[in-house]
């Protein structure tokens, strides 16, 4: 079936001051090639570290997991990661930012220049290149930041709630957009959020954490077709996947 | 805010001619003898009389402060480089920097001099000594300021540490370096000075302290307002360098 990640029986334990913190517990999760998968769970629960452990970061940790077929405590991931802070570098202008991932490998010389600026179009960066971070309005660095994660290696993008500090419209127009860039190239994405309406408008299957330690307590496939468009949103189809959500996020509290 | 500013302007000029003129006032009115306390117009009056010789001993301490000054930055610039990179070097000089800067100044001049002699090597010692510090400190703190995230985003890119070093570390060390920087400018003239008023042939340090042995008081005044203007200029043009460099950001994509 094609899954280019596949987690199997993840725990992890962080360690403060002897004190040991249950993180993960036998985390089971998978993505299919060009998919949009997404991790919802109440905050603390182990979202970001599950992540950083699919992103190689964490190297002490017990189960399997394969990224791209191959098991990451022998070969690192090669893939593309987008932290929750945006981390652009403040004495750099938006398009320095941006081909960090290319200068870095060594690329910046043989891009296709007019890739990049189709890219720096369709990611509504356009006549801000020039500008520096500070200068941006928090979606616009959302979105800068975004297009440095796409151009780093690997077809697997992780995005830690990239949406997270936005205001609920920027939020809202920052979704439809993602959608529609996604649906263009069809890169598979793993997207951590809080947020229950953007994990269903957003993915093809939506993996629920419970409190730490997190574990996955079920999964739901949304079934909407694609090109997703907000409608869907108003529907009696949507409201089921909310009620079905909710119900599984709120049963964990009380546990 | 905007007459905040404003008055910011124009207070310093204004509460500076006013001390000037409730001196020179003062002076008048009590007849202060000048080898006490000389009015403004008697030391502008020295200052001007003074003023080759003062020039000929201001460009000898120059001289000194600025190969003090730039030997400080480029020592400082690998120490910091190395102990970066290599962390049990830091463990190792860190102390001994610290230390280096709680023994006396007037105890290591002397010192100095009985070491390398009259010239101005003891003098351009001084000064790297009295340098070396801020700047050590602004720079590794600079250096070491990385976001942890930042590290490992760059770690998920692959980036070699001497991409590391020089696309980001460098970079970004620059606010806190000139920090550093800014302070030893406003140091370096002071401690060249200090280590002339030991024993020089020249230097704006020794005809303080022909003046004081003369009882000169005017024109000790006029040498320590040169002492001023001097320290002065070499804090703004640290200031003028950072300003330009940070304006140069705005060429970075020049290449691609
Ligand atoms: N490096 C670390 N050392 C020790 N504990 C840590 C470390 N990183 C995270 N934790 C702890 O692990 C738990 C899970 O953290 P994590 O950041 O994965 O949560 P999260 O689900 O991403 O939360 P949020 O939604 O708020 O971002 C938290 O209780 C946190 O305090
Ligand atoms: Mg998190």
């Amino acid at each position: 079936m094609g899954l280019v990640v596949d987690i199997k029986g993840l725990s992890k334990t962080y360690k403060i001051g002897g004190e040991k913190l249950p993180v993960l517990k036998e985390v089971y999760l998978s993505a299919g090639k060009g998919s949009f998968i997404s991790v919802i769970g109440p905050s603390g629960c182990g979202k970001s570290t599950l992540f950083r452990t699919i992103a190689g970061l964490e190297k002490e940790f017990s189960g399997t997991v394969m990224v791209n077929e191959q098991d990451i405590r022998s070969n690192p991931p090669r893939l593309a990661y987008m932290f929750q802070k945006d981390l652009l570098l403040p004495w750099r202008t938006v398009i320095k930012n941006i081909v960090l991932p290319l200068e870095l490998s060594g690329k910046l010389k043989e891009a296709d220049i007019k890739n990049l600026e189709v890219l720096i179009n369709e990611f509504g960066l356009a006549g801000f290149e020039n500008a520096y971070p500070h200068e941006l309005s928090g979606g616009m660095r959302q979105r800068a930041a975004l297009l440095r994660t796409w151009l780093m290696d690997g077809d697997i993008i992780l995005l830690d709630e990239p949406f997270g500090a936005l205001d609920a419209l920027t939020r809202i127009n920052m979704q439809d957009w993602l959608i529609k860039v996604w649906e263009n190239h069809r890169k598979t994405v793993l997207f951590i959020t809080h947020d229950i309406e953007e994990a269903v408008y957003l993915s093809d299957r939506i993996f629920v954490m419970s409190k730490r330690p997190g574990t996955i307590i079920d999964n739901v496939a949304i079934e909407f077709e694609r090109p997703r468009n907000r409608n869907m949103l108003y529907t009696e189809v949507f409201l089921e996947y909310k009620k079905r959500l909710v119900t599984l996020l709120k049963d964990d509290k009380l546990l | 805010m905007k007459r905040f500013v404003n008055t910011g302007r124009i207070s310093l000029p204004i509460s500076f001619a006013i001390a000037l003129m409730v001196w020179e006032g003062a002076v008048y009115i009590l007849k202060t003898p000048d080898y006490l306390m000389p009015a403004p117009s008697r030391v502008f009056t020295a200052l001007v009389e003074s003023f080759p010789l003062l020039m000929r001993h201001g460009a000898v301490t120059m001289l000194e402060v600025i190969s003090g000054f730039l030997s400080a930055l480029i020592l400082s610039a690998v120490i910091s480089l190395l102990m970066v990179r290599y962390r049990i070097l830091y463990n190792i000089l860190w102390p001994y920097m610290v230390i280096s800067q709680t023994v006396p100044l007037y105890v290591l001049a002397p010192l100095f001099m009985v070491w390398f002699g009259f010239g101005i090597l003891p003098k351009v010692l001084i000064v790297v000594l009295v340098c070396f510090f801020p700047i050590t400190v602004g720079l590794v703190q600079g250096l070491t300021s990385t976001e942890p995230e930042l590290d490992e985003l760059l770690k998920i890119m692959r980036a070699t540490q001497s991409q590391i070093l020089w696309k980001v570390k460098v970079p970004q060390a620059m606010p806190q370096f000139f920090s550093g920087l800014k302070i030893a400018a406003a140091y370096s003239v002071t401690g060249a000075v200090l280590s002339e008023w030991v024993g020089a042939k020249e230097g704006l340090g020794i005809f303080l302290t022909r003046s004081m042995k003369t009882f000169k008081t005017a024109a000790l005044f006029a040498d320590v307002f040169i002492i001023i203007v001097l320290s002065l200029g070499m804090f703004f043009l640290v200031t003028y360098l950072e300003k330009k460099l940070i304006k140069r950001r705005t060429d970075f994509y020049e290449e691609s």
